[in-house]
């Protein structure tokens, strides 16, 4: 995330990309030609509606011209084929949780809003596949499936509010993506509008599909810049016909870390495993009231599923390697209640530290498993190095580490040293053989550490790919790349 | 800054911006508009607090189309509870714009809406009768005397007084008709035969109760005596504000709450039992929000609060059912949770305890049982397109179940599901959770008099 102030300044210093003014005026013409597209209850242009579609879930905001609600594809493609014409840019947006300012219209311009094309359009269970339109929310398509023994395994921890096209356009994860994988092996096909107007379909139904270049793939993660979603063919998933979850608490925070390492290493993969320190432990438990402990330095949630018959043999195995890395207590969730709470504490607890301080900011730096332990003591020693509470909260099993910086950002020396604490993260991650987002994107709030990570060759040919889909640059112009 | 916006500052800096808030307010659900959710009225609210935004037109119709679910404040983990924020911006638009804003809102709204007026007439009647009549001048909105306007046949509190069931002894219902001057205070020592104080409880009915479904009330009544509970109904109670504060209208809202306070305070209860959810929530909680600039009458409102219960929680608490006396109702039950019951008190377990114990119930939990029926005050009147379809979600979950009664904690939610079970054609039937249980009773004594009956003939 970044910080405002600092952000206007670099903005000013380098323009905002793709030399577009800093902000594009949208004429009351065009906006009569979108409405005729639309049709007039699926336009919003009063100041105070524009100015909710000015933020995402980071801090920087930036105003739309106007935002419209296309009802599906064929208008999706007439809008951009008049942005094209206009030069006019394009910030298509979900449910704007995002956490990398994705969403952001950072030209003014259009607002695409996509929430309303929420439809689940078909869901074929002999094939385990779904069609649905991009606006459905994540766990409005769970709560679809689960009647019918079936589920889709990307689960971000913002799974009540998100949408499927923005998870498909920042490649998502979540706790369970440990075992199952990311969005990018659950969509199977795609109907995309390209920024030129031209609608095209991508992949297929079938799991196996070599034909041609993986389009599927380049759309998926590509943060809104290469075309809009506005369908996908989902694989799915039967709901396994069991689970255990264990919480492992440990008086040592790099006791937890190691054991993340020893499972792995075991070549053992639970479905989950989540590691929150201390600060954090703290905050979910006053706002869940799970009973977590307060005291310990930290936790991991771990759940394992499958086959009954295997189930306790693996939480057997896992509970002796807790205990063999110094685990005070491994507790398993008796009733399916315990484990919603648990999980409920989880998926809150980024919020939750809004108790703590005013603003926080997070990063989304991803190592190899192995390296966890080296990553996570870093993180402490760059906490009290730069004197900031940085909680530790890490999908930890795939190495993501969410370091979350608690500040105020009204203290400006404070939000320097943020800026300076949140490089260091990153250079260390890079290092030790990481990458700088696991699941959250680029966007703008990390592209200006592109280049830490990409050589000038790469990112040129990513621009030069971008410009093959986007010869105006009228789509989320800014992200990922900068000027 | 307002004042009341200052106060409310600090919570609203702790939004973070998450948009989990979106995940079940039904308003944003329905429109999918940014400005609807929690997030994005609180954006607004921090923009006027700032300066940023002047209060315009836009602005309060974003303020006022809120249900006031609590939706926002249990998804939120940020602590931050949208829905108060969005009471005190309510508040902050009262006191810097007069009552004069919630006047044209109300004209525009009802115009507006006219045509979808049908949906629970009655209710809306009525609605438009709490929410606008202690406005001054906005009683004649339309050209009809609201204040005037019939709406029950006769009011709970004023048609008291018939031959009534049970050990009730004057003071609690007046065998002998409504006693002059409707006070009932003079009953309040206990004295005679009259029962101890531990078996004495104030009823505290509401607008909705005593207006349009005095049946509820006189339920509550007859449960609370056959359970060996003595009544008192003091008859100079007031509304209890829920209507003037969700409307920003804090000061008239305080002078009904003082005057409540004052006389239920003079009262040797045990309980104050409601049967409505809002009034619930105001009695036992918002009446501290309500005087916290008053610390000389907290502690009065404190010893007001203690005592008020939901009359589940109340029934549950006490243990007074015994399913022993309780007659077979072989029906299928599903029951709705009021908003301020499930989210404003934490009631939930017991109104489905006491259906379940109920013999012959047949109960069936709907899917999202706690999820808000539409009401939510004005707004079913001032947003019936937005309304309609979140009461039309409530209608298909019910049908789902094939419940034959929906069971519920609250009028409002009961008029509101009744008018749209009554446009759908729906066979359901909509009622209150006591009224069942006073059904079980009554099924109890007719099975006990047929015994008898049967008993006496083969003799
Ligand atoms: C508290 C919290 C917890 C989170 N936890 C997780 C987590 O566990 N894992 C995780 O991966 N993420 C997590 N996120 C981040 C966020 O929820 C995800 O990135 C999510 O996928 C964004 O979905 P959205 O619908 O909100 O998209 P938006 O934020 O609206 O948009 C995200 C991006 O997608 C683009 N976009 C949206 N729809 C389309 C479309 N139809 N076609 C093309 N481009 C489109 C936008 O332009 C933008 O670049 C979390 C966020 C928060 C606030
Ligand atoms: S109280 Fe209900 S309607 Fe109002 S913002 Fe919160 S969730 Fe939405
Ligand atoms: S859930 Fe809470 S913190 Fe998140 S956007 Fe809503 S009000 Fe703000």
């Amino acid at each position: 995330m970044v910080v405002p102030e600092k952000q206007l300044a670099a903005e000013k210093e380098q323009g905002r990309g793709n030399g577009l003014p800093e902000r594009v005026i949208v004429s009351e013409k065009v906006k009569r030609r979108l409405a005729e597209i639309v049709g007039a209850d699926r336009i919003l242009t009063a100041h105070e509606d524009l100015m909710v579609y000015a933020y995402d879930a980071t801090l920087p905001e930036y105003l739309p011209e106007v935002v419209v609600f296309p009802r599906d594809a064929a208008q999706v493609a007439e809008i951009l084929k008049l942005a094209n014409a206009e030069q006019i840019p394009v910030a298509p947006r979900g449910a704007g949780t995002n956490l990398s300012g994705g969403s952001l219209p950072l030209h003014g311009g259009i607002v695409l809003g996509l929430a309303r094309m929420n439809r689940i359009l078909e869901v074929d269970k002999e094939n385990l596949t779904a069609v649905v339109e991009p606006g459905v929310v994540n766990a409005d398509l769970q709560a679809y499936l689960a009647p019918m023994g079936l589920f889709y395994p990307p689960d971000p921890a913002s799974m009540n509010a998100c949408t499927i096209g923005g998870n498909i356009a920042e490649n998502s994860g979540g706790p369970r993506c440990l075992k199952y994988g990311v969005t990018r092996d659950y969509v199977l096909g795609l109907e995309v509008v390209l920024p030129t107007g031209e609608i095209i379909h991508t992949g297929g139904r079938t799991v196996k599909n070599t034909t041609g270049y993986d389009l599927t793939r380049l759309f998926v993660g590509s943060e809104g810049t290469l075309g809009i979603v506005t369908r996908a063919n989902l694989r799915l998933l039967p709901i396994p016909e069991g689970k255990r979850t264990l919480l492992a608490v440990y008086d040592d925070l790099n006791d937890a870390s190691r054991t993340v390492s020893a499972i792995i290493g075991q070549g053992i993969i639970p479905t989950t495993l989540e590691l929150m320190d201390n600060m954090l432990i703290g905050c979910a438990e006053d706002f869940a009231h799970v009973g977590l402990p307060k005291d310990a330095a930290a936790i991991l949630l771990i759940e394992v599923d499958g086959f009954q018959e295997s189930l306790d043999r693996q939480a057997r195995v896992i509970e002796q390697l807790c205990r063999d890395n110094k685990a005070r207590e491994v507790r398993r969730a008796q009733t399916a209640e315990e484990v919603n709470r648990l999980w409920v504490a989880r998926r809150t607890v980024i919020g939750a530290v809004a108790r703590v301080r005013p603003s926080y900011s997070l990063q989304d730096v991803t190592v190899p498993p192995s390296k966890l332990p080296q990553m996570v003591s870093r993180v402490v020693e760059i906490s009290g190095k730069y004197d900031l509470p940085i909680g530790v909260l890490a999908h930890a099993g795939d190495g993501n580490l969410h370091p979350l910086v608690l500040f105020d950002k009204r203290n400006r020396e404070e939000t320097e040293r943020v800026e300076h604490a949140e490089s260091e993260i990153c250079e260390v991650a890079l290092a030790l053989g990481g990458t700088l987002s696991g699941e959250h994107g680029i966007g703008l709030s990390k592209r200006r550490r592109l280049s830490l990570e990409f050589s000038a060759d790469e990112i040129e040919l990513t621009r030069r790919l971008r410009a093959l889909f986007d010869p105006n640059g009228i789509l989320n112009p800014g992200k990922i790349v900068g000027e | 800054m307002n004042q009341v916006l200052q106060d409310v500052y600090g919570d609203l800096m702790k939004c973070n911006k998450c948009g989990f808030c979106q995940a079940n307010c039904r308003v944003y659900k329905e429109v999918l508009e940014e400005g609807l959710s929690a997030r994005g009225r609180l954006r607004l609210i921090k923009a006027v607090a700032d300066g940023e935004l002047a209060r315009t037109e836009d602005y309060v119709q974003k303020v006022q189309a809120c249900l006031q679910c609590k939706e926002c404040a249990v998804s939120c983990p940020s602590g931050v509870n949208p829905d108060r924020i969005i009471l005190a911006a309510r508040r902050d638009l009262v006191e810097t714009r007069g009552l004069g804003i919630l006047k044209r809102l109300a004209v525009r709204g009802l115009f507006a809406s006219r045509r979808r007026l049908a949906l629970s007439f009655r209710s809306l009647r009525l609605l438009q009768k709490l929410f606008l009549s202690w406005m001054p001048g906005l009683a004649k909105v339309r050209g009809i005397n609201l204040r005037k306007f019939p709406v029950a046949e006769r009011p709970l509190l004023a048609s008291l007084g018939g031959p009534a069931p049970g050990n009730s002894t004057p003071g609690g219902l007046a065998p002998g008709g409504p006693a002059p001057g409707g006070s009932t205070l003079g009953a309040s020592t206990p004295g005679g035969s009259t029962p101890g104080r531990s078996e004495r409880v104030a009823f505290f009915t509401g607008c909705m109760i005593d207006n349009t479904l005095p049946e509820i009330g006189k339920a509550v009544v007859e449960v609370l005596e056959r359970n060996g509970r003595k009544v008192i109904l003091p008859r100079e109670q007031q509304c209890c504000g829920t209507p003037m504060y969700i409307s920003g209208d804090l000061q008239t809202a305080r002078q009904v709450a003082r005057a409540n306070v004052e006389l239920f305070n003079r009262l040797d209860v045990e309980a104050i039992v409601v049967a409505c959810a809002s009034c619930g929530l105001a009695l036992k909680k918002e009446y501290r929000e309500f005087f916290k600039d008053e610390p000389a009458f907290l502690p009065q409102v404190e010893a007001f609060s203690a005592r008020v219960r939901d009359i589940s929680e109340y029934l549950v608490e006490q243990a007074l059912v015994d399913p022993a006396e309780l007659g077979r109702l072989p029906a299928r039950v599903t029951y709705h949770d009021p908003c301020h019951l499930v989210r404003g008190q934490g009631v939930a377990a017991q109104p489905r305890s006491l259906l379940k114990a109920i013999p012959g119930v047949d109960f069936v939990e709907m899917a999202e049982a706690d999820r808000c029926c539409g009401a939510g005050g004005m707004f079913q009147a001032f947003y019936p397109e937005i309304a309609g379809p979140i009461t039309r979600r409530k209608l298909g979950n019910i049908a789902a179940t094939q419940a034959e009664y929906v069971v519920t904690g609250c009028p409002a939610c009961l008029q509101r599901i009744q008018g749209g079970l009554d446009l759908a054609r729906m066979p359901q039937k909509g009622i209150h959770i006591v009224e069942l249980l006073n059904m079980a009773h009554q099924a109890a004594e007719n099975a006990g008099e047929k015994r008898a009956r049967a008993a006496t003939g083969s003799r």
